[in-house]
């Protein structure tokens, strides 16, 4: 017993080691003790693997070793190791992890578009959660992402083209460049996305690369930024205040939620090879971003929240004017950031949390998200 | 200053010195991870930390200063918060419980902790209560109640013969709720 307590342990420290090496930034030492833990927690699982009434010992191991494995990217071996932990007696909470684990699994494997070709002007996207199942997910949870994916790429595609932010996407781009979403695939959830250049123009082509690829190429740089946490490379890429707190702002809406849908992937064809970025990242963390992006003024900030029930965009000039009607039925008046009207559009009638600076009559400069 | 006196007190660098299931590079680096939360958040050394559920427990949290190396390594919000979280959740539980955490294991996304009496003779994870945790860097109750419920519902028809702890650190306030399930 002691063999195994002593595996488990050096595994455990190796994990640590790990750990601490990736935040230090050194990969490939963080790699490499990533690869050492697994090899002692595998080594521990093996030990136990016949002893079926051992449990949770027997179950938590194997999934420790699973989880080691993903991180070193053996997903074959992963596989493996969570069908042993499965075909034991696991504990009902345990086996429910070690099923999550392979759905995660089973996610990663999705990312890679198989039984569909993608072509370099189309991009997918695939959740995975708890509200996602093989080829099933919530409504809610997919329409909105596939609504905001599809602004987001009228936005790039404004954006590169070097049109300046207007708070409403022009229908005359919306006829110029067409979006069309395919069937979904049962990929955890997945659609892909198509979009059509449907006249010529200037903007057909740049060094062979056709305007629809460069526009997936930027969504997907953009969403690596993010995801990476990239402040600096951000505010280089989206160099206009306007769009970069409409692609924050849009980004959010994307995210996981952290329960409900963990992962969100997207994945391309860039010369000839897939490239893929998952968000693992929370709503709550592209929020932090979005503070460190485009810091709040220096003056006394306020949050209210309620439900979004008056807007005006009548006065462009003037920003978006909304007001939320919180819960004791108090009008607030509120003046949200150049760029977040796609963001005030789909929340419409929703709970939200706003924040921004009190002036003694209306919130300016304000923040808005969909409530927690 | 205080407005009451706390019951006992949290010693965020007392992790450094590592538990039997916690090395004490890693102990260290949970510690910081708390710091830089709570200074996030405003709060100095002595911050009270109020804990309701299971018990009801007032803490003063101790910790010597954070430095700017410690937020530049700890840069990720939500990693940050949860390992932060991670750090005050054992020391409450270790309060609460009498007992502290003998295992860990890697579960994907989060560390699995597991509390118990050290017993070199036992099988690891075998008479011993889970403790599952979970943090909010800024949260109101309401946030605080629903993160609780979907932990709770995670150990839905858990037959684990210790009931598991479920703690949930929120770090605005600072406050905490702790849960038996």
């Amino acid at each position: 017993m002691n063999e195994i307590k002593l595996l488990h342990r050096q595994a455990m420290a190796l994990h640590d080691d790990a750990a601490l090496a990736r935040m230090r930034g050194l990969r490939e030492e963080s790699e490499s003790l990533f690869l050492q833990a697994y090899e002692k927690e595998r080594e521990a699982a093996s030990l136990v693997r016949n002893e079926l009434d051992l449990e949770p010992t027997r179950s938590v191991l194997f999934r420790s070793a699973a989880a080691l494995a993903m991180k070193c990217g053996k997903l074959r071996d992963a596989e493996q190791l969570i069908c042993i932990g499965l075909a034991g007696q696991p504990p009902h909470e345990i086996a429910e992890e070690l099923r999550d684990l392979f759905e995660e699994l089973n996610y990663h494997r999705h990312l890679s578009v198989r039984g569909y070709e993608l072509s370099p002007a189309e991009f997918q996207i695939s959740l995975a959660g708890t509200e996602v199942g093989l080829g099933m997910a919530r409504t809610e949870e997919v329409l909105n992402r596939i609504e905001t994916a599809t602004t987001l790429v009228y936005r790039t595609a404004q954006r590169t083209r070097g049109d300046c932010y207007r708070d409403k996407v022009p229908r005359r781009l919306k006829d110029e460049l067409q979006t069309h979403i395919s069937v979904p695939r049962a990929a955890s959830f997945a659609v892909s996305f198509r979009i059509s250049h449907v006249s010529e123009g200037p903007q057909q082509s740049l060094a062979g690369v056709s305007w629809p690829e460069q526009i997936i190429d930027e969504v997907m740089t953009c969403m690596t930024l993010m995801q990476t946490g990239d402040t600096e490379g951000l505010k280089h890429r989206l160099r206009d205040e306007a769009y970069l707190n409409n692609f924050l702002g849009l980004s959010r809406l994307i995210a996981p939620d952290g329960e409900r849908v963990r992962l969100v992937g997207f994945t391309a064809i860039k010369d000839g090879s897939e490239r893929r970025v998952v968000l693992e990242k929370s709503q709550e963390y592209v929020r932090k971003l979005t503070e460190a992006v485009v810091p709040p003024t220096k003056k006394e900030q306020v949050t209210v929240k309620g439900r979004l029930l008056w807007a005006d965009a009548t006065r462009p000039m003037k920003g978006n004017r909304l007001r939320v009607v919180d819960s004791a039925e108090k009008q607030h008046r509120i003046v949200v950031r150049e760029g977040l009207g796609d963001i005030v559009r789909s929340l419409w009638e929703e709970e939200v949390t706003v924040t921004g600076e009190f002036d003694g009559k209306e919130i300016t400069d304000a923040q808005i998200h969909r409530a927690d | 200053m205080c407005a009451f006196t706390p019951d006992d007190s949290l010693l965020l660098h007392s992790l450094a010195e590592g538990r039997v299931g916690i090395t004490p590079p890693w102990g260290a680096s949970i510690a910081e991870a708390a710091i830089v939360c709570f200074e996030d958040q405003n709060h100095a050394p002595g911050a009270m930390l109020i804990v309701s559920g299971h018990a009801e427990k007032s803490y003063s949290v101790l910790w010597e200063d954070g430095n700017d190396q410690m937020r530049r390594c700890w840069n990720d919000a939500q990693v940050t918060t949860e390992h932060g979280a991670y750090a005050v959740a054992v020391l409450i539980a270790e309060s609460i419980t009498g007992l502290t955490v003998t295992e860990r294991s890697d579960k994907g996304t989060h560390i699995d902790f597991w509390l118990g009496v050290e017993d070199e003779n036992m099988p690891p994870f075998v008479n011993q209560a889970r403790l599952e945790v979970s943090g909010i860097r800024c949260g109101d109750r309401g946030a605080i109640a629903r993160r609780m419920k979907e932990k709770l519902a995670r150990l839905e028809g858990s037959s684990n013969p210790l009931s598991p702890y479920v703690i949930v650190v929120e770090f605005g306030t600072p406050t905490s709720e702790v849960q038996q399930k």
